[in-house]
């Protein structure tokens, strides 16, 4: 079992009171909490403070780590040999981690005394799983490594991993929760079995930007392709297609292709958006220059004469 | 080591679509009393608060979720959870409309 160096974590030294522990927990829980929190690690940092936390706010508890001997934070160490009778725990100490060594003297101390096991639901557990927007859109299998303390039939605690294939649905999209029923902590004495939630981040697509089931796509077109009106082959998340331009198209312009967004829960499914863009070619040939200087010596398009009107004397 | 397959569900597709008080008080941790609270201070909206048998929409479980962490992790009473609550909320609504706009707009 590794050593963690809860007071070093709390940034607080081993004489800390109970009230400077608890000040420096919610100093750090301000900075570190996921759901406030927008600093990078914060969630694994979080999970270290609520750890260190949860053992030295409870006097029962942290007379148990201080018994543990003091080492270096990550050294394998062993708890003395008394230390199991004195806190329970059991008589191994294999294949756990500090956190359910002393989550065990929880589970002890709701037990104590009451004559009979109290039902005690599993854990919800949460993991943040990043897809791309093809896996979103067509749906997927994600695989999850967990690792989760269990009780065996000694009664000892044992860190378990799991090796888990999650399907997941299509249409999900960015900063979604997703529910796994029943693959959370195992529940005791009858309790039922937690929950796992995912956390789904979709990562950002070069080409399409993602608005709820909506995806929004800029389309480039030539000056000459927005007059004149043309067909162009443009990518769908399903693959390519033709769309037809209309003469006149402007800037800004938006051609909505119903249906071949991100699909929704109702069986239906968000819209695709072409925003046009007419792009400018920067460098050309002389004949095209001629070209280009010929349609202004002709034309009569104006785009400003709303400006004339308005604003000055 | 075995492998393990199962289906992730979006809330709002799940069965049990329409949830009841206990429900959700299961599903998110939150003792029924500070959820009955959190419904009071309107931090949490079941669908309809006049109904004699409050049910909520499954999405309701991600916003009752994040108060029961909240909760536990701050140490909050009721009154101070809902305000926390419902300024989370707000924030969530101004970061979709955020990333909504940039999805419109052109690059």
């Amino acid at each position: 079992m590794k050593y963690k160096d809860y007071y070093a974590i709390m940034g607080v030294d081993r004489g800390a009171s109970g009230e400077d522990i608890k000040k420096a927990y919610r100093k750090l829980a301000r900075k570190y909490h996921p759901d406030v929190s927008k600093e990078a690690n914060a969630e694994e940092r979080f999970k270290e403070v609520a750890e260190a936390y949860e053992t030295l706010k409870d006097p029962e508890k942290r007379a148990a780590y201080e018994q543990l001997g003091r080492h270096k934070a990550g050294q394998e160490f062993r708890p003395p040999p008394d230390w199991g009778q004195a806190f329970g725990g059991g008589a191994s100490f294999d294949d756990i981690d500090l956190a359910d060594l002393f989550a065990g003297l929880t589970g002890r101390a709701h037990r104590g005394g009451r004559g009979g096991a109290i039902p005690m639901p599993g854990r919800d557990f949460e993991a943040a799983v990043r897809i791309t927007l093809e896996q979103a859109f067509h749906g997927t299998e994600i695989d999850l490594d967990l690792s989760a303390p269990e009780v065996d039939a000694s009664g000892q605690v044992r860190r378990v991993p799991h090796h888990l294939k999650v399907r997941v649905p299509q249409g999900v999209t960015d900063g979604q929760k997703l529910r796994v029923p029943g693959k959370g902590g195992k529940g005791a004495n009858g309790g039922r079995d937690g929950d796992l939630y995912l956390d789904i981040q979709v990562a950002a697509h070069p080409l399409f930007r993602i608005d709820g089931q909506d995806l929004y796509l800029d389309l480039p077109l030539t000056p000459w392709e927005a007059v004149l009106g043309t067909q162009v082959e443009m990518p769908t998340p399903s693959g390519k297609i033709a769309l037809k331009i209309p003469a006149g198209t402007h800037a800004g312009q938006q051609f909505r292709l119903a249906g071949r967004g991100l699909k929704r829960t109702d069986g239906k499914a968000g819209n695709l958006y072409a925003i046009v863009q007419i792009a400018v070619p920067t460098v050309i040939a002389e004949p095209e220059r001629a070209l280009f200087r010929q349609l202004a010596e002709t034309s009569t398009f104006n785009p400003r004469g709303h400006l004339e009107t308005g604003g000055g004397e | 080591m075995m492998i393990e397959r199962a289906d992730a569900l979006q809330l709002d597709a799940d069965p049990r679509r329409a949830l009841s008080f206990k429900q959700l008080a299961d599903l998110s941790g939150l003792a029924e009393a500070v959820l009955r609270d959190l419904i009071e201070y309107g931090a949490v909206e079941p669908i309809d608060i006049a109904a004699p048998t409050w049910t909520f929409t499954a999405n309701v479980v991600v916003v009752a979720r994040t108060a029961c962490r909240l909760q536990r992790d701050f140490e909050l009473e009721p009154e101070a959870l809902a305000v926390v609550v419902r300024l989370m909320g707000r924030i969530d609504a101004l970061e979709t409309e955020v990333r909504s706009l940039r999805a419109r707009r052109t690059s």
